[in-house]
C-alpha cells in the first residue's frame, strides 16, 4: 500500500530547494482524472474502510490505502454515484484524503492530504520565472547565517506531532496556504495575544490578535514555525501545508512572564536551563572552523570549549573536567562508540556529513545517562530526507566522503547511508619508496540511519555502524581496530502526557597487533570487548511544574581481553590466552524537573547503579597488609558460568537549581556523583588505539566520583552575546594508574600491574560567544587543575611518595578562540587560535650507572612540564555561486593548519643510544598545513 | 601525468608528517640535575667477601663519581653486623667473609659524608635453586643468524613464580693465525749511532707463548628471568648467550660460567623497571617513567635515593664445548680480525735522504720511519723477511721495506688474551 508519486518535493533543509518547489507549485498543469463506470456503494452505517474493500470487491480496482488513515470514520449516505471517481469523491469528501485512478493497471491510490501529478512541472528541468526568482531572493536574504553557533542544549520537554493541514485539491493547487487559528493558553484557557508567529527560515510572520486569532500566509508543503510571546513558553510545529486549514494551538505557560523583555526561542537557554557545564555542537553550523586536513570535525570543536581538552595534538580520548579519557560516555545513537577517532585521534571516526550533532554534558549529567565518571557525548545521526533524495560529499587531500539520504517512503521513511575512506593507503603502495611501500594507513567508516514514522505518535531509527583502522607505526607492525555498532530506538506516545523511549543497542571495539619483526618476538594479538544494552526510557508531564524523567537499562558486556600468539616457529613469545570477562551492568532511575517559583527551579535526580562481575572465571585473592604482587597471592578462585563474582552499586544523585537573577541572568548550581565500572588500561601517557578496557572485578573496584560546579550566566544585546562563568571541584576515586614499567598487556592478573587512587580537580571556565553578525565565535578561557595521588605503604604501590601530582593532562591555563568573518555570501574567513599550558613531563635528571651500563635517572612522575601549546588555523569558505539549475551546491574549504609553524611537541621522550642519552621530542604537525577541500551537496 | 605525481609527493609529505619525521632530537633545556645517590648492592649467600657499590647521579655529558667517604653496614635481625669498607672507585667491601643466612632478614644501612643516612628494607635470602642442564645448542636463532645458543633449565619445586637474575663470564681459547715463532728484538732508531748503519730492527726467537691464549669476557647486561610466564615449574632451556657462528670466541674451545642470583619477584621487577629506561621507544608507546622507587630510602631527609639491595641465593655452572663439536668440518669463523693483507711497511719515509753538509750527515726531511713507528706502537709484527730488500720494485721504485708484517693481534695471541691457561680450564 505505498504509493510513488511523480511529483518531487524537497523538506526544509535548504530554502533553495524549498524555492525550487515553490516555483513549481506555481507552474502546474493540473489535470483531473475521471472515469466513465457506473457505481454505487449501498451505505448506511458502513464504516469507510469497508465501504472502500466493498468498492474494491465490485469495480475489480485494486485500492491501495493506510488503514490508519480510515480509522474510526465512516462512509457518509448517499455516496454512490455514476462513476468510480465520483463515488470515490463522495466518500472521502469529508476526510483529508485523495485519491488517484490507474486506468490502466486498474489501480487506486488513496493519498493522505496530498494528490498525484500526472505531469512534470513545466518549469521542472530549468526556469525562467521572475515571480519565483523574487522569491528566491526572499528567502535567502532571510537565511540564518551559515555560522558555527554553538548553542546550548535545549532541552525540548514538549515534543509535537508534525501537523498536516488541508487536502490538496488538483483545482486550487497554490504556492501558499492559509492557516489560520486561535491561540489559547493551555492552562487558563484564555486568548494568547500577541504571539507572534513565525516561518523559519522566511521572513513570514503574524501576530495574533486580542482575541487570540491569527491567520498566516504559509508556503506549500512542510514548513516550521515558532510562535513565542511573553509568558508563553515558546513552541515549535512542523506543518505540512496541503490547502488552507486551521490550527489552533494551546500554549503552555513560559518561565517567565516580565515585563518589556522579548525572549527569543532558543537563544536564552544557556540562561534559563538549570543544568550546568551543558553544550550543544550542530556540526553543519560548524563547518567553517578550519581543521586538519580539511575534515569538518565535531570532536575538534567539542576540545575549543572550556573545560574539553586532550593530552596533545593527536592524542586520543578527550580530558574533560580534569578526568581521565576512559571518563567519558560517546554515544552514537545511543551506543556506545569506544573509539570515535581515526589514526590517532587526528581525524574523527564520525561521518560530518551524516553526523547532526551532539549534545555534550561535562557538569550536571541527565539522570538517564551514567556509567562514567566525567562527561556524556550524546552524538545523533541526521534523520533522512522523507522527501527528497539527497547527498552530499566531500574530497579531500587524505579523505573522500560521501553521504545520501534516501527516501523510502514519502514523508514517512528514509535511509541516511554515509561512507569516508582514507587513500592514503593506495598511494603509499604505488610508491618506489620502498620503507613506505610497506607501510599502511587506510581507515574507513560506514553509517547507515533508517527512520520511520508510523505515525504522529510513534517512530523508530535504526541505526548500523562500522569503522576500520589498519596502520603500521613500524615496518613490522601492522594495527588495526574496529568499532561496530547497532542501535534500534522505537519512540512513542503512551498517553498525552506520557512518552516513551525504547532503545537497544549492541557495540563491539576490537584490535590487533600483528608483529612480524627481526627478533624472536613474533606475535598476533587480539582484544575484543562487545557490550549490549536495553534502555527504556520515560517521561510524563505530571503538570506545568513537574516533568519526571524515569527508566532503566541493563547491560551484558562481555570482554575477549586477548590472546598472544607466537607467529612463526622461531618466536619465543608464550602464547597467552585470558578468560572472557563477563558482566552486567544496571540502572534504574527517576528525576523531576521542578518549577519551584517563577525565578527558581531545581532538576532532582536519583539513579541507582548496580554492576556484577560473572564467571566463568578465576580471580585470585592477595593478602592483607601485602602488596599485591606475584608472591602475596593468598589464594586463586574458580567461579563457574554465569556466577557472580562481586558485584558493586550505590546511589547516584543529580541535583541543579537554577535561580534567575534577570530574565538573561542566572545563577545555578549543581551537584552529581557517579559510578564507573570499565577502566582503560593504558602504559602510555596518552591514549592509543591499543588501550584495552577492563571490566572491575574482584580486585579492581569501580571508580567513583562526584562533580559540584556553581555558575553564572548572561546574555546581552537580545542574546546576541552569551557570557559565561562556570567553576567545579570534582573528587575521583579508585582511579587506575599503573605501576611504573608495569606491563599491563596480556597480564592475567591485572591488579598487581595496577594502582587504584584518587584525584581531584578543579577549575574555572568562562565563556563568551557572539551568536550573530556577520562576525562571530567564542572565546574561552579556563583555568583548571586536575591532580592524583596513588599512596600506599608500599614503595612499589606509591607515586610520588604518595602525594598529589599533577595528571598528564593537568595544563591549567587553556584559551580558546575561534572566529567567523563572513564577508559576503560566498566568501566567509575562519580563524582558531589556541593556548595551552604545556603538559606535564617526567624529565630525566642525571644519568647513573649501574652495573657497568648507563641508564638515566628520572624525575618524580610529572615534575616538569613541556613547552606551552599554541597553534593558530586559518581557514576560507568559498560557496559555490547559488545558481538554481546547478546540478550540484558546492564549496570550497582551503585552510591552513598550524599557520605559525609552531612546532608543539606532542610528547619528550629520553632514549640511551649507545651509551648516549639523547632527548627526543616528537610532534604530530610541527609545519603549516594548507589544505583544500571540494565539498558539493545535491 | 606530471601533476598527478606532484600531486602524489604532496600527499606523502603529509603522511610522512604523521611518523618517520616526528621525532627529532632536541636539546634539552633546564633539566634541573639533581645529585642522587645510586645504590648498587648486590649480595648474596656466596660465602666470600663481597661489595657493593656507591655512586652519585651525574650530568649527561659528565662521568660517573664514586660517592666517598660513605658508613656502610648490614645488619641482621639475629643481632649480626657486618661492616664495609671503602676501596677505589666507590667500591665497599666487607670487612670479612659474608655468610648470610637464609633464616635471617637483613638491612643495609648507609650514612653518606653529607649526613644523610638511608636504610632499606629488611630482605631475605630466597631458597636455592640450583641451575640444572646448561648446554650449547647450534641454531637458527629469530633474526636468522646461525650460531651457538647456551641454554639452561632449572627445577623449582616451589610451586610458585621464581625470579631469576644472570651474569656470565666466558673464557675462550684464542689462536693467532699466522704465528711466528720471531719477534721484534731491537730497533734502531739513532742514525748516527755509532754503528752508523741508519735505522733498523731486528728480529729474535719468542721468549713467551704467543700462539695460544685465552681472554676473558662478562656479560654487562641486565640478564632477567622468571617462570612467571612460563606454564612450566622452572625456566627450560632458557637461552644465556647467543653467539654467532662469525664469532671469533667460538673458535676453537669455549666456556662460559653461568652465575644465576636467585632473587625475589621485587628485585626483578625494579630491574626490568631499570630496563625499559633505557630502551629506545616509538612515538607512539612511552613508558610510563617517573623516580624509581626501589627498597632503599633516606631516614633523615627527603633526599631521592635510586638503587637496590638485592639479596639472592647463588648458583653457578661452567661448561665448556669445542667449535669442532658443533661444526665439525665446518670453516673456523673468521678471526678476530682481518690477516689478509701482508704489509710492508718502508724502513725509510719517501724523499728521505741524507746528505753531507761541512762534513756531517744531515738528514733530510723530517719524517718518521714508518716501519719503526708501527713496531713501536705495537701495531704490527713480523711474519717474514723482505729477500728483495734493498731491491727494485718492478716499477722501478726502489724496494724500502725490509720486513713482511701483520697486525699484531694475527701474530701474537696476547693482543686478546693471556697466554696462561686460567686455574679451571680443561681440556677435553
Amino acid at each position: 500500500m505505498i504509493a510513488m508519486q511523480k511529483e518531487r518535493r524537497t523538506g526544509n533543509s535548504s530554502s533553495i530547494r524549498l524555492v525550487l518547489f515553490l516555483g513549481l507549485m506555481l507552474c502546474l498543469v493540473l489535470k483531473s482524472s475521471a472515469q466513465e463506470e457506473n457505481t454505487t456503494i449501498p451505505s448506511d452505517t458502513l464504516t469507510l474502510k469497508a465501504a472502500l474493500v466493498q468498492l474494491e470487491a465490485e469495480t475489480g480496482y485494486q485500492f491501495f490505502f493506510v488503514d490508519d488513515w480510515l480509522e474510526g470514520k465512516l462512509a457518509p449516505e448517499n455516496s454512490s454515484n455514476d462513476d468510480l471517481a465520483g463515488t470515490l469523491g463522495a466518500l472521502l469528501a469529508d476526510t483529508a484524503l485523495n485519491f488517484y485512478v490507474l486506468e490502466d493497471e486498474k489501480r487506486v491510490i488513496l493519498l493522505q492530504n496530498t494528490i498525484i501529478y500526472e505531469e512534470l512541472p513545466r518549469f521542472f528541468f530549468g526556469r525562467p520565472d521572475s515571480l519565483a526568482t523574487e522569491v528566491t531572493n526572499l528567502v535567502e536574504d532571510n537565511r540564518p547565517p551559515p555560522a558555527f553557533f554553538i548553542e546550548n542544549n535545549e532541552r525540548s520537554a514538549r515534543q509535537y506531532p508534525l501537523v498536516r493541514i488541508g487536502k490538496a485539491t488538483n483545482n486550487n493547487l497554490k504556492s501558499r496556504y492559509q492557516l489560520r487559528g486561535k491561540v489559547v493558553n493551555r492552562r487558563t484557557g484564555e486568548a494568547v495575544p500577541d504571539l507572534a508567529i513565525r516561518v523559519l527560515g522566511t521572513n513570514l510572520a503574524a501576530v495574533s490578535d486580542s482575541n487570540g486569532n491569527y491567520a498566516i500566509e504559509l508556503p506549500s508543503g512542510y514548513n516550521v514555525i515558532s510562535a513565542t510571546a511573553m509568558g508563553i513558553e515558546d513552541m515549535r510545529r512542523e506543518i505540512v501545508m496541503y490547502n488552507d486549514g486551521n490550527l489552533d494551538l494551546a500554549m503552555e505557560e513560559g518561565l517567565q512572564e516580565l515585563e518589556g523583555v522579548t525572549v527569543e526561542a532558543d537563544a536564552i537557554s544557556n540562561v534559563e536551563d538549570t543544568s550546568t557545564g551543558t553544550e550543544s555542537i550542530d556540526l553543519e553550523e560548524s563547518k567553517n572552523i578550519p581543521l586538519v586536513l580539511g575534515e569538518r570535525d565535531l570532536l575538534q570543536v567539542a576540545k575549543a570549549l572550556p573545560g574539553i581538552s586532550s593530552a596533545g595534538e593527536g592524542a586520543t580520548g578527550l580530558n574533560v573536567r580534569g578526568g581521565k579519557t576512559d571518563q567519558n560516555l560517546v554515544l552514537l545513537d545511543d551506543a556506545v562508540i569506544y573509539n570515535p577517532t581515526h589514526f590517532f585521534g587526528i581525524f574523527q571516526a564520525l561521518n560530518p556529513f551524516t553526523t547532526e550533532g551532539a549534545d555534550i554534558y561535562k557538569g550536571s549529567i541527565p539522570v538517564e545517562f551514567g556509567g562514567r565518571l566525567s562527561s556524556v557525548f550524546d552524538i545523533r545521526t541526521k534523520n533522512g530526507n522523507v522527501e527528497k533524495f539527497s547527498g552530499e560529499g566531500s574530497i579531500g587531500p587524505v579523505t573522500g566522503n560521501l553521504a545520501l539520504e534516501i527516501p523510502v517512503k514519502k514523508d514517512t521513511s528514509s535511509l541516511v547511508i554515509g561512507g569516508r575512506g582514507a587513500y592514503a593507503d593506495w598511494i603509499l603502495r604505488s610508491l618506489d619508496e620502498e620503507s613506505l611501500n610497506n607501510s599502511q594507513a587506510s581507515f574507513v567508516d560506514v553509517i547507515a540511519k533508517y527512520h520511520h514514522r508510523f505515525n504522529e505518535n510513534s517512530e523508530i531509527k535504526g541505526t548500523a555502524y562500522f569503522s576500520r583502522d589498519d596502520f603500521s607505526i613500524t615496518s613490522d607492525s601492522l594495527y588495526n581496530y574496529t568499532n561496530r555498532l547497532a542501535s534500534l530506538r522505537w519512540d512513542h506516545r503512551l498517553s498525552e502526557k506520557t512518552i516513551g523511549a525504547l532503545s537497544v543497542a549492541n557495540s563491539d571495539y576490537r584490535f590487533g597487533i600483528d608483529f612480524d619483526g627481526e627478533a624472536n618476538t613474533d606475535f598476533d594479538l587480539n582484544y575484543s570487548i562487545n557490550e549490549s544494552e536495553l534502555k527504556y526510557k520515560l517521561n510524563t508531564r505530571l503538570n506545568d511544574r513537574h516533568s519526571l524523567d524515569y527508566g532503566l537499562s541493563a547491560k551484558f558486556y562481555s570482554v575477549n581481553p586477548g590472546s598472544i600468539e607466537p607467529e612463526g616457529g622461531d618466536s619465543d613469545i608464550a602464547p597467552i590466552f585470558i578468560d572472557e570477562e563477563r558482566a552486567v551492568e544496571g540502572a534504574v532511575y527517576i528525576g523531576d524537573e521542578i518549577e519551584l517559583t517563577e525565578k527558581l527551579s531545581l532538576d532532582l535526580g536519583v539513579r541507582y547503579a548496580f554492576f556484577a562481575a560473572l564467571g566463568s572465571a578465576t580471580q585470585r585473592t592477595y593478602f592483607n597488609g601485602q602488596p599485591r604482587n606475584e608472591a602475596t597471592v593468598q589464594d586463586t578462585i574458580s567461579y563457574g558460568s554465569g556466577e557472580v563474582i562481586e558485584t558493586y552499586g550505590g546511589p547516584e544523585a543529580r541535583v541543579a537549581l537554577r535561580y534567575l537573577l534577570a530574565p538573561d541572568f542566572s545563577i545555578k548550581a549543581s551537584f552529581n556523583n557517579a559510578y564507573q565500572f570499565i577502566h582503560t588500561l593504558t602504559n602510555n601517557t596518552t591514549v592509543s588505539p591499543i588501550d584495552t578496557w577492563k571490566l572491575s572485578d574482584l580486585n579492581i573496584e569501580p571508580q567513583t566520583g562526584y562533580q559540584a560546579s556553581l555558575g553564572l550566566y548572561k546574555n546581552f544585546n537580545d542574546n546576541m552575546y552569551e557570557v559565561s562563568l562556570e567553576g567545579y571541584y570534582k573528587r575521583m576515586d579508585n582511579v587506575l594508574d599503573f605501576k611504573t614499567g608495569a606491563d599491563l598487556f596480556l597480564n592475567e592478573n591485572v591488579e598487581t600491574e595496577v594502582l587504584q587512587g584518587d584525584g581531584k580537580a578543579y577549575g574555572v571556565e568562562f565563556l563568551i560567544k557572539k551568536n550573530r553578525g556577520k562576525l562571530n565565535g567564542w572565546l574561552g578561557y579556563t583555568y583548571a587543575r586536575s591532580l592524583y595521588r596513588f599512596d600506599s605503604q608500599f614503595s612499589e604501590e606509591r607515586i610520588n611518595g604518595g602525594e598529589f601530582f599533577p595528571s598528564n593532562f593537568d595544563k591549567p591555563h587553556d584559551v580558546s578562540l575561534i572566529a567567523n568573518y563572513k564577508l559576503t555570501k560566498r566568501y566567509s574567513f575562519s580563524a582558531n587560535f589556541v593556548y595551552q599550558t604545556g603538559r606535564p613531563v617526567t624529565y630525566p635528571i642525571g644519568t647513573f650507572r649501574f652495573n657497568n651500563a648507563d641508564f638515566v635517572a628520572f624525575s618524580d612522575r610529572n615534575e616538569f612540564r613541556i613547552p606551552d601549546f599554541y597553534r593558530l588555523d586559518l581557514g576560507v569558505n568559498i560557496e559555490g555561486n547559488h545558481k538554481k539549475n546547478k546540478l550540484a551546491h558546492s564549496f570550497w574549504t582551503i585552510s591552513v593548519y598550524n599557520v605559525l609553524g609552531r612546532n608543539n611537541p606532542y610528547s619528550v621522550f629520553f632514549v640511551t643510544d649507545n651509551g648516549e642519552v639523547k632527548a627526543l621530542q616528537s610532534s604530530i604537525f610541527a609545519i603549516p598545513i594548507p589544505s583544500i577541500t571540494y565539498n558539493f551537496k545535491f | 601525468m606530471k601533476t598527478k605525481r606532484n600531486f602524489r609527493i604532496v600527499f606523502v609529505c603529509l603522511l610522512a608528517l604523521f611518523w618517520n619525521s616526528c621525532v627529532e632530537e632536541f636539546e634539552a633545556e633546564d633539566l634541573n640535575f639533581e645529585s642522587i645517590l645510586v645504590v648498587d648492592a648486590r649480595l648474596n649467600d656466596k660465602i666470600e667477601s663481597q661489595s657493593i657499590n656507591l655512586s652519585r647521579t651525574f650530568e649527561f655529558d659528565s662521568i660517573p663519581n664514586p660517592e666517598r667517604n660513605a658508613q656502610v653496614t648490614l645488619v641482621g635481625d639475629d643481632g649480626s653486623s657486618f661492616s664495609f669498607n671503602e676501596g677505589a672507585g666507590g667500591t665497599y667491601t666487607s670487612a670479612s667473609v659474608l655468610q648470610l643466612s637464609s633464616g635471617v632478614a637483613y638491612q643495609l644501612q648507609i650514612t653518606t659524608q653529607d649526613g644523610t643516612s638511608y636504610s632499606s628494607n629488611f630482605e631475605r635470602i630466597p631458597a636455592p635453586i640450583a641451575i640444572g642442564d646448561m648446554e650449547a645448542v647450534r641454531r637458527i636463532n629469530n633474526t636468522g643468524l646461525e650460531g651457538v645458543a647456551i641454554v639452561l633449565d632449572n627445577a623449582n619445586s616451589s610451586g610458585q613464580s621464581e625470579f631469576f637474575r644472570y651474569e656470565y663470564e666466558e673464557t675462550y681459547k684464542v689462536i693467532a693465525p699466522d704465528f711466528n715463532p720471531f719477534e721484534w728484538d731491537e730497533v734502531d732508531y739513532d742514525f748516527f749511532c755509532e754503528d752508523d748503519d741508519g735505522w733498523g730492527a731486528t728480529v729474535a726467537p719468542r721468549q713467551e707463548e704467543a700462539q695460544t691464549c685465552f681472554a676473558m669476557n662478562r656479560s654487562n647486561d641486565l640478564i632477567l628471568a622468571s617462570t612467571a610466564s612460563l606454564g612450566t615449574s622452572g625456566l627450560e632451556d632458557y637461552e644465556i648467550r647467543f653467539l654467532s657462528r662469525d664469532n671469533y670466541f667460538i673458535s676453537h674451545r669455549y666456556s662460559i660460567l653461568v652465575k644465576q642470583f636467585h632473587h625475589t619477584v621485587d628485585a626483578n621487577s625494579f630491574f626490568n623497571t631499570l630496563l625499559d629506561f633505557s630502551g629506545f621507544e616509538s612515538i607512539f608507546s612511552n613508558v610510563q617513567t617517573g623516580m624509581l622507587e626501589g627498597n632503599i630510602k633516606a631516614t633523615n631527609s627527603e633526599a631521592s635515593v635510586l638503587g637496590y639491595f638485592e639479596l639472592s641465593s647463588y648458583s653457578e655452572k661452567r661448561m665448556y664445548f669445542n667449535y669442532a663439536d658443533l661444526f665439525p668440518n665446518e670453516p673456523l669463523p673468521p678471526y678476530a680480525i682481518s690477516c689478509e693483507l701482508i704489509g710492508t711497511p718502508s724502513l725509510y719515509p719517501e724523499g728521505f735522504h741524507a746528505t753531507l753538509i761541512d762534513g756531517k750527515l744531515v738528514l733530510d726531511g723530517t719524517s718518521n720511519s714508518p716501519l719503526l713507528d708501527q713496531i713501536l706502537a705495537g701495531t704490527v709484527a713480523f711474519v717474514g723477511e723482505n729477500e728483495n730488500y734493498p731491491g727494485t720494485l718492478p716499477d722501478g721504485e726502489p724496494d724500502r721495506a725490509p720486513f713482511f708484517v701483520k697486525a699484531t693481534g694475527c701474530v701474537d695471541c696476547r693482543e686478546y688474551g693471556s697466554n696462561v691457561a686460567p686455574d679451571f680450564w680443561v681440556e677435553e
